[in-house]
Formats: structure tokens, C-alpha cells, sequence
């Protein structure tokens, strides 16, 4: 049976203006698993993830690897829980790629050389070569983003957390970052926040769908994403994908290309009309 | 400014002088500046030595004169302020105002000019990587690097500020008009500043940082080096003890 490395439990989180943002959340994550939170803009989704390395602390229980997180353990749990932040703006902070890769390194306080070492070996894996000493401002935000994720593999953590991965990205940044995301080994642990419904259901078998702070259901990609009232009663929508597998939309594509010939040697059974263009 | 934001250049051609150690770069200019600032102005032949240096430098390092030429105009307020308050509040015949005036000119144009050229060869975080170690404290240097860093993502934000104001902007607005309308979206850019703060200081305790900065730095002594530092102090030395 599979350990139960995150525990979360009665869980409360108001922000200084007493905006409650985090109501009464429970739930539970194994290792390895892939889980999505889903829910609209403003769920409290980020706030959320911000309690799994102790950024922020609410009433309740947060356990990681079944410890409580407290002052004592945080530096060993914020080294086992990497967060990959919404903003790569945010998360990139340093002058170059390089120095921002390492800064996690150093604040382990690993020598010199071990750090080279794996912020040299991240960056060939990544394909970031060409970025190693460039500023971040100067990259691209599907640039920025590899960056920031690299920020957070260096670190080899056992659970990775993604806020909004794709948000922002171009349909082919936002490929490459999700194949990224799959050649993570699946050993680890990934939770990712988003209200990108079709990443969810390519990267995660399980849902955990959060509204006003609250936590509205969870379960089983498929019998979540695929009951649209639940949806579209929270602002989302069932993915396209999901929708098209569901109705054999995709089959019916592939049967179309089969039978038909291609246009140019296609016969047109009935002739057009004389005088067709002058009406 | 001395140091350009926003056009940060990331193609400049590579020369001798960019690939000197900063330290090296840094410790020389402070010497320069020191050498500038106690030479008397009467020992106007020491000036003219320490501007033909800085010339060869320039040309050696393919910096851009156009662009130097450019950053000399940051100094015409401060020069004429110091014009100003030579004739306004000083005692002195004409020919000791003006004598003071051409010091002071001479030195802070050298003194610009020479830093100026730090700055074009010398990238920013090495400049400050140098300061670390003449140990200036790691708060200051964390703070310079920091404000460096997000000036770009702020103007950048400004800019969208100033065009979606100017998308619903009809007319032409008056002066007043557009003082009230700058006054209103700096509070709003300082608010944008406090919240982006806190997510980087979110993102920065997410990688362990425990209010300590730490970097890695690269920085090698190579026999360029030495030799460099070695001809510009007898050079210099030559220059300021016995010309």
C-alpha cells in the first residue's frame, strides 16, 4: 500500500483583511500520485498550496511525510516540497539562469562543487544551455517557466508543486512544459492548481475540486470531469478531449480520414447547375 | 544614468577590457578616482594623462563614444548647479572662481567618465559580486541586485499602465490633467510593488532562504589580470608622484 505523504486537515486560512480563503479542508495525498486541483479564479487554490511547504500557516493540520509542520522541521520540508510559483517573475529573482538554479543549493548549504555540478546537469537535461548566463528578464515567458521548474528540480524534491503551469503559455510552450511535467519520474509526487481542465485530465487520475475556499468534491478524473453540471456550476467546463474520447469523436475522425479520397479525386456526382455563378 | 535600464545591451562586442576581472576593473577605478580627487588643480598636465588613459580605454574596449557622449549629459545639471553656486556664494576673485569651477569640472567629467566605462564593460551583477568582496554588506548588495532586477519587470508594468490610460484617453489632455492621472496610478504601481514583493519573498522562503543571500561567483585571477593591474599602477604612480 502506497505511504500517505501529505495530510491535510481542518484547515483554515483567513488573509489580513479577513477574507476567509481556506475553509474546512481535508484531504489526503500518496506518494507518487498525481493529483490536480481544479476550481475557478479565487477558489483559494494558491493559498493552498502555499500551506504544503508552510509559505503561509492556517488553524488546522498540515502533514508532510507524517510530520506536522512546524519552525523545527520547515528548512527539511521546504527541501523535500519544491513549488514551481504561478509568475515565473516572482520565482525568478536572481541576476542569471545559473545563480537562480543554485540559490536553493546554497541555502542548503552544499559545497561549491556539488552545486556546478547539478545546476550544470539540470540545465543540459532542461535543453536551458544557451540561457545558463543569460538574465531572466531577458527570456521568454516558456522560457522563464523551464527556468523556473529547473529552479525547483535541482532541488530533487519529493513533491512537486505546480501553481497555474500552463497559464499564459502558447499552445506549444504549454505542449513542451507538459511533456516536461511527464518526464518527471513518476516516483515523485505531483500536485498541480489550475483551471486548465484538459491539463488536469492528461496529468492527473485524480481531482480536487475547490470553491470559495472549500473543497466541493473529490475523486476520480473521469467521474469529476465528466459531470458538467457539477462544472459549470463552479465556472469550468468539461475538456474537449475528454468530451471527444467520451463520445468516440475521435474514432469517427479517424474513419472519416480512411474512407474519404482526397479532394482532387473525388468525383462530383451531381453537376453544378448551369448559371449557378450568376445568381 | 550610468547604468541604462530597459536597454540593457546583450550583444556588446567582447574586448580585453570586458573580460578583465571585475575586481580587478573595480579596485583599478577606485584607485583612478582617488588619484583624480587629490591631484591640485594647478597639475593640469596630471589631468591630461589621466584623460589620455581613460581614452585609450575607451577605444580599447570598443565601448560606444556615442553612448558615453550621451551619459556626459546627466552631468550638466550638476555642473551648472556647481557654476551657480561658485559665482552666488563664493568670496573669491573671478579668476579663483573659475579656477575652483575647472576643478571641479575636470574631476567629476574624469570621475563619470571613468565609471561610465566600468559600467558599459563590466556586467551589473559582477559589479556587484566585486562590492561583496571589498565586503560591502550582503543587504546592500541583495538590495542593488534585487532593484536591478525588477526595474524591468516595473517599467514593463508602468508601460501597460501608461498604454491601457492612453487607449481610453480621448482628446488632448492638459497638463493638469495628466498630473491627476499620473498622481492616481502611482499609488496603484505601488501597491502592484508590495504585492509582487511578497510573492518573491513567498517563492524565495519556498527554496529555503533564511534571510541570508549567498552566491556563487567565478571569479579567477588570470595573468592578464595581474599584468593590467600592474602597468596601470606604475602609470598611475608615475603619473601622480612624479610628474
Amino acid at each position: 500500500m502506497k505511504q500517505k505523504i501529505i495530510e491535510v486537515k481542518d484547515l483554515n486560512f483567513s488573509y489580513p483583511d479577513n477574507t476567509k480563503a481556506l475553509k474546512n479542508i481535508n484531504f489526503s495525498v500518496f506518494q507518487g500520485e498525481n493529483l490536480a486541483i481544479i476550481g475557478p479564479n479565487g477558489a483559494g487554490k494558491s493559498t493552498l498550496l502555499l500551506h504544503l511547504n508552510g509559505v503561509l500557516r492556517g488553524e488546522g493540520a498540515v502533514s508532510i511525510f507524517g510530520e506536522k509542520l512546524s519552525k523545527d522541521n520547515i528548512k527539511n520540508i521546504r527541501a523535500r516540497v519544491g513549488m514551481v510559483f504561478q509568475d515565473p517573475n516572482d520565482q525568478l529573482f536572481m541576476p542569471t539562469v545559473f545563480d537562480d538554479i543554485a540559490f536553493g543549493l546554497l541555502n542548503l548549504g552544499m559545497d561549491r562543487e556539488n552545486i556546478v555540478f547539478k545546476v550544470n546537469q539540470v540545465i543540459s537535461n532542461l535543453g536551458l544551455k544557451t540561457y545558463k548566463k543569460k538574465a531572466p528578464h531577458h527570456l521568454s515567458l516558456g522560457e522563464k517557466k523551464k527556468v523556473s521548474l529547473a529552479t525547483v528540480l535541482v532541488l530533487e524534491p519529493e513533491i512537486l508543486v505546480f501553481d497555474e503551469p500552463t497559464i499564459s503559455l502558447d499552445p506549444g510552450s504549454k505542449r513542451i512544459f507538459m511533456e516536461l511535467i511527464k518526464k518527471i519520474p513518476k516516483t515523485k509526487t505531483k500536485i498541480i492548481a489550475t483551471h486548465d481542465i484538459d491539463l488536469a485530465w492528461k496529468l492527473c487520475p485524480r481531482i480536487l475540486l475547490l470553491d470559495k475556499g472549500r473543497v466541493i468534491t473529490e475523486g476520480n478524473a473521469r467521474d469529476v470531469l465528466m459531470d458538467k453540471e457539477l462544472l459549470e456550476a463552479h465556472n469550468l467546463e468539461v475538456p474537449p478531449s475528454l468530451m471527444m474520447e467520451h463520445s468516440g469523436g475521435k474514432q469517427d475522425i479517424r474513419k472519416i480520414r480512411k474512407k474519404r479520397p482526397p479532394f482532387s479525386s473525388r468525383k462530383i456526382k451531381q453537376p453544378l447547375q448551369k448559371g449557378w455563378i450568376n445568381r | 544614468m550610468i547604468i541604462s535600464l530597459g536597454s540593457e545591451p546583450s550583444n556588446v562586442r567582447i574586448s580585453a577590457v570586458h573580460r578583465l576581472d571585475p575586481r580587478v576593473k573595480m579596485f583599478s577605478s577606485v584607485i583612478l578616482f582617488l588619484a583624480i580627487i587629490l591631484t591640485p588643480s594647478s597639475h593640469w598636465h596630471k589631468f591630461l594623462v589621466y584623460s589620455l588613459g581613460i581614452i585609450v580605454l575607451i577605444f580599447a574596449s570598443h565601448v560606444s563614444t556615442k553612448a558615453l557622449a550621451r551619459k556626459l549629459v546627466f552631468l550638466i545639471p550638476l555642473i551648472a548647479f556647481l557654476t551657480a553656486s561658485v559665482f552666488l556664494f563664493s568670496n573669491r576673485s573671478a579668476a579663483g572662481n573659475i579656477l575652483i569651477l575647472w576643478n571641479l569640472t575636470v574631476k567629476s567629467v574624469l570621475c563619470y567618465l571613468s565609471l561610465a566605462l566600468l559600467a558599459s564593460t563590466t556586467e551589473f551583477y559582477q559589479l556587484i559580486q566585486s562590492l561583496e568582496y571589498i565586503r560591502v554588506p550582503r543587504v546592500i548588495t541583495g538590495v542593488l541586485t534585487f532593484a536591478y532586477r525588477y526595474a524591468f519587470v516595473l517599467t514593463k508594468e508602468a508601460e501597460r499602465q501608461r498604454r491601457a490610460r492612453e487607449s481610453r484617453t480621448f482628446g488632448k489632455q492638459s497638463r493638469r490633467e495628466r498630473v491627476r492621472v499620473v498622481a492616481n496610478l502611482l499609488p496603484q504601481m505601488f501597491f502592484r510593488t508590495l504585492e509582487r514583493s511578497e510573492r518573491i519573498y513567498a517563492a524565495m522562503l519556498a527554496r529555503g532562504f533564511d534571510c541570508n543571500i549567498r552566491t556563487i561567483s567565478f571569479f579567477r585571477f588570470r595573468a592578464q589580470d595581474v599584468a593590467f593591474l600592474i602597468c596601470f599602477l606604475i602609470v598611475l604612480g608615475a603619473c601622480f608622484f612624479i610628474l
